[in-house]
Order: structure tokens, then sequence, then C-alpha cells
């Protein structure tokens, strides 16, 4: 890791490239997508520092086999100004690291109903409150590197 | 201020808090109170004029089935703080009631711990992101596999993607944006 204090603790734990998604005509919107596993499944998940839990695609919960008997179902929850239905539950999201260590996250995870699917044409979303509030994270935009590591540090 | 004037359990409470220290006189104590309760209720005044503004809901004095209205209605309002707080001192409060413990445990805030990562984790993150990176115009809008930066298959649902896949341990399986 190349993020340092002072005292030659580390700030973070691990790192990723290629994270920078430029805008496009089809998504006007530039985007920072990660490579994460939610509950042990790889898969891709854009930040959201303006955004609430992880924000889980429903055929990807689907592929989880969640257990109903651990969720909150029929929860409606404000996202986007727009008040979506669906399932809270806790899951382990890993943000998975090129170099250094990955940092895994138990968070809140809130699944729409499969009525959303589709809606935004986005991968899952991580969104800061309930889901990353606890990780400290960096963006160099020069060398395209997003650094995570735990708000407690470990050492 | 007479003492006796007040209920006994308010009185005990006053004795107990003069005897802290915090406060010099029952006057003053009995004046900081107000203040709080004032405070208390023009916040509460304050809600109610806003539209859409879930209901002040006091954790000591709110039965269960509240606070899980309460937390419902909070998270309606996209007030995810204001959930998560109830969640957590009702289930305090109500430590047998299943449903409070419940949102409770999911509402928590997130911990995090470090998993070390095998070198070839860490290869395979790397390859697939520049996989993704370098095809991310042809394939948009399409669900992909990989493994290792190598593309195994491409489809138009996640469903068609994994129908015939079998094992997906140590893929990487996307929509692509």
């Amino acid at each position: 890791m190349s993020l340092f204090y002072a005292d030659g603790s580390p700030f973070v734990m691990g790192s990723q490239t290629h994270v920078f998604y430029e805008p496009t005509p089809a998504e006007p919107k530039a985007r920072l997508v990660l490579r994460v596993a939610i509950a042990g499944l790889t898969t891709q998940a854009m930040v959201d520092t303006g955004g609430l839990y992880l924000f889980c695609m429903p055929s990807v919960a689907r592929a989880l086999n969640l257990d109903a008997a651990q969720a909150l179902g029929a929860q409606t929850i404000l996202f986007r100004d727009e008040r979506v239905r669906g399932t809270l539950y806790r899951l382990t999201l890993t943000l998975l690291a090129e170099e250094g260590e990955d940092v895994q996250i138990d968070s809140t995870a809130f699944v729409p109903d499969a009525s959303y699917e589709g809606v935004p044409e986005l991968p899952s979303i991580l969104g800061l409150h309930g889901c990353l509030e606890r990780v400290r994270f960096a963006f160099d935009p020069h060398t395209d590197t997003f650094y995570f590591g735990p708000a407690s540090p470990p050492w | 201020m007479d003492l006796k004037e007040l209920p006994a359990e308010l009185a005990h409470f006053v004795q107990q808090a003069l005897a802290s220290g915090t406060y010099q006189s029952a006057d003053e104590l009995v004046a900081a109170a107000v203040r709080v309760l004032r405070d208390r209720e023009a916040g509460h005044k304050a809600r109610q004029h806003t539209p859409d503004a879930p209901a002040y809901t006091d954790v000591l004095t709110s039965t269960p089935d509240d606070l899980v209205h309460a937390i419902r209605q909070a998270l309606e309002a996209g007030e995810a703080g204001r959930a998560r707080q109830l969640a957590l001192e009702g289930a305090q409060r109500y430590p047998a009631h299943a449903e409070l413990q419940q949102y409770a445990r999911v509402l928590a805030p997130p911990t995090t711990r470090v998993v070390p990562a095998a070198p070839a984790s860490r290869a395979s993150v790397k390859a697939n992101g520049a996989w993704l990176k370098a095809h991310r115009t042809a394939y948009r809008g399409r669900w992909i596999a990989l493994r290792d930066g190598a593309l195994v298959r491409a489809a138009d649902s996640f469903e068609a993607l994994v129908a015939d896949l079998g094992d997906t341990t140590g893929l990487l399986l996307t929509k692509v944006v």
C-alpha cells in the first residue's frame, strides 16, 4: 500500500484499479465501480456516497438464496426520492483487493422487489449509510485506484 | 420547593439528582427539567408542521409495536439514522421482542474486518478489472461471466447467464455498465 500516516502505519489495507467509469451517452454520470463479493458471489457494485445501505439488485440476490427467516420483508425505503419496496437483510460484503488485503463489511442490505429490477440500469450500489460508513476510502484519479481499509485499524 | 407535593417517584428522582451535586437546589433542577420539556415540546410541534415527517417517538413511553411502526415510518421518510436509533434503543428496552431485535441487528452500524487475500485472488481481481474496462462499450447492458480476465459467457439476463454455468465459484458475474 502506498498510503501511510506519518508514523508509518497504513491508512488503508487494500486497493483496486480500473474503477473509474467515464460518462457515456448511455450512462451520463461518471461512476466508481468496484469488484466485490456479496455473500460470496463475486460481482460489481458502484460507490454512491449519497446512497443508503448495500442496494443489491434482485437478480443477484436470487442467486444468493438468502434466508427469509433472517430478513425484514415488506419494507419501504426512500431511494433517490422514490419510495421503493423490498426486503432488508444483514449481508457480508467484501471489497476485493488486487494489492494488499480484502476488507469484509457486515452491512445493512436492501433488496428491492422484483418489479424494481432493471429500473436503474446499474449494478448493485454501495451506499454510505449502513455500508461504507465505517470504511476508510480514497480515490486517486491519476492512477485510477480506489483504496480501502477498516475505519478502526487492526494494527 | 416542597418535594412532598411531587409524586413519590419524581420526588425520589429529584432527591437523587440533588445528591449527585449537579444541581444546587430543587428549584434549579426543576427549572432545567422544564427547559428540557419545553424544548422537546417545541421539537414535537415543529415536526408536526412538516408534511410527511414521522411523529416524534419516545422510546421510554412507547410500546414495542409503536416502535416498529416508527422505525418503518422513518425508513419510508428517508430518515435512516432515526430508524437505526429507534431500533437500537427499542431493542435495548424490549430485549424479548423478536421483531425489534431483528431491526436492531439488521440496521446496526456496519462492522469491518481485514481478510487476507490470496495472490491468485488479487491477480484475478486485477485481470477482471482490466477486461471490464477494455470491453465496456462492446458489452454494455449485457450480463457476463469472467474468470481471471477471460470471458466465459455473455447473456441478456442474469438467469440466462447462470442457467448452464454450474458451479460459479471463482467467476465474476455482472451486468456491464
